[in-house]
């Protein structure tokens, strides 16, 4: 069984609120930047990552104060809904959506 | 500096290997959606879709469990689908009822809009909709999956 956990590779972390990009995969920055756009508007994310592999395999991992008190699906579905149209046009998508880590 | 260069070839490796295994076959995916047969006009789609979920609803109804993943659970054809199957057989959970969604684009399409969830795989459990591979995997690692389906004596 693989892990998921084994994404979390060469830690890239947020830097009060920026996003430090991958500098894995040569892809599109559209998808991307429309999806961290989205996100960062409607959750003020206190951790944001967004790994993407070619134009079409994208990981979110994001923690925010909206999360909080949230079951997961409800979480998960917050994410998913806002980020629809972007959902639909790639292949493989991810998601790690968690209240802050303290 | 060549230091960094391997570090960094090291991590794009293992990226490209975990996603590699996320990644449904690229033929069947293709296949199914470039095929003229299935770019039916809007009418059609409509009475396809009321079909296919009748046949949702009858399947998720029947069965205590239901998982709708690419392929089978003897070759699943995708590594989230695959997850998804390999959490099973970790609590030798057996009475399951699957549904390979690359048989038919209805129902691959159908499930999406049905559960209102965008990716495939997709779990019910008595007749309630628990979510996908991340979900499925984060309830797993938390044990709440394990609670669940003891909970509605399903082990």
């Amino acid at each position: 069984m693989f892990s998921l956990s084994k994404l979390k590779f060469s830690s890239i972390k947020t830097l009060s609120n920026t996003l430090v990009y991958s500098r894995l995969g040569f892809f599109s920055t559209s998808i991307r930047e429309s999806m961290e756009a989205k996100l960062r508007e409607k959750f003020n994310p206190t951790y944001l990552q967004i790994n993407q592999e070619g134009d079409d395999k994208v990981q979110v991992i994001i923690e925010s104060e909206e999360f909080v008190g949230q079951p997961i699906l409800r979480r998960h579905r917050a994410v998913n809904d806002l980020l629809k149209d972007e959902i639909t046009q790639i292949h493989a998508f991810t998601l790690d959506a968690k209240p802050p880590s303290k | 500096m060549y230091l960094r260069r391997i570090q960094n070839s090291s991590a794009k490796l293992s990226w490209a290997n975990a996603t590699r295994s996320f990644a449904s076959t690229p033929s069947s995916d293709e296949d199914n959606e470039s095929h003229d047969d299935f770019k039916s006009k809007n009418k059609q789609e409509l009475s396809d879709y009321e079909t296919t979920k009748t046949f949702l609803d009858n399947t998720i109804m029947k069965n205590d469990v239901v998982l709708f993943m690419k392929g089978t659970p003897v070759a699943p054809q995708c590594g989230f689908s695959n997850y998804v199957i390999q959490v099973f057989k970790f609590y030798n959970l057996k009475n399951y009822h699957s549904v390979n969604v690359l048989d038919s684009t209805q129902i691959r399409e159908g499930v999406k809009k049905y559960s209102n969830w965008p990716t495939i795989p997709q779990l019910y459990v008595k007749q309630e909709f628990i979510g996908g591979c991340d979900i499925v995997k984060e309830m797993h690692m938390d044990g709440s999956l394990e609670d669940l389906l003891q909970k509605e004596n399903l082990l």
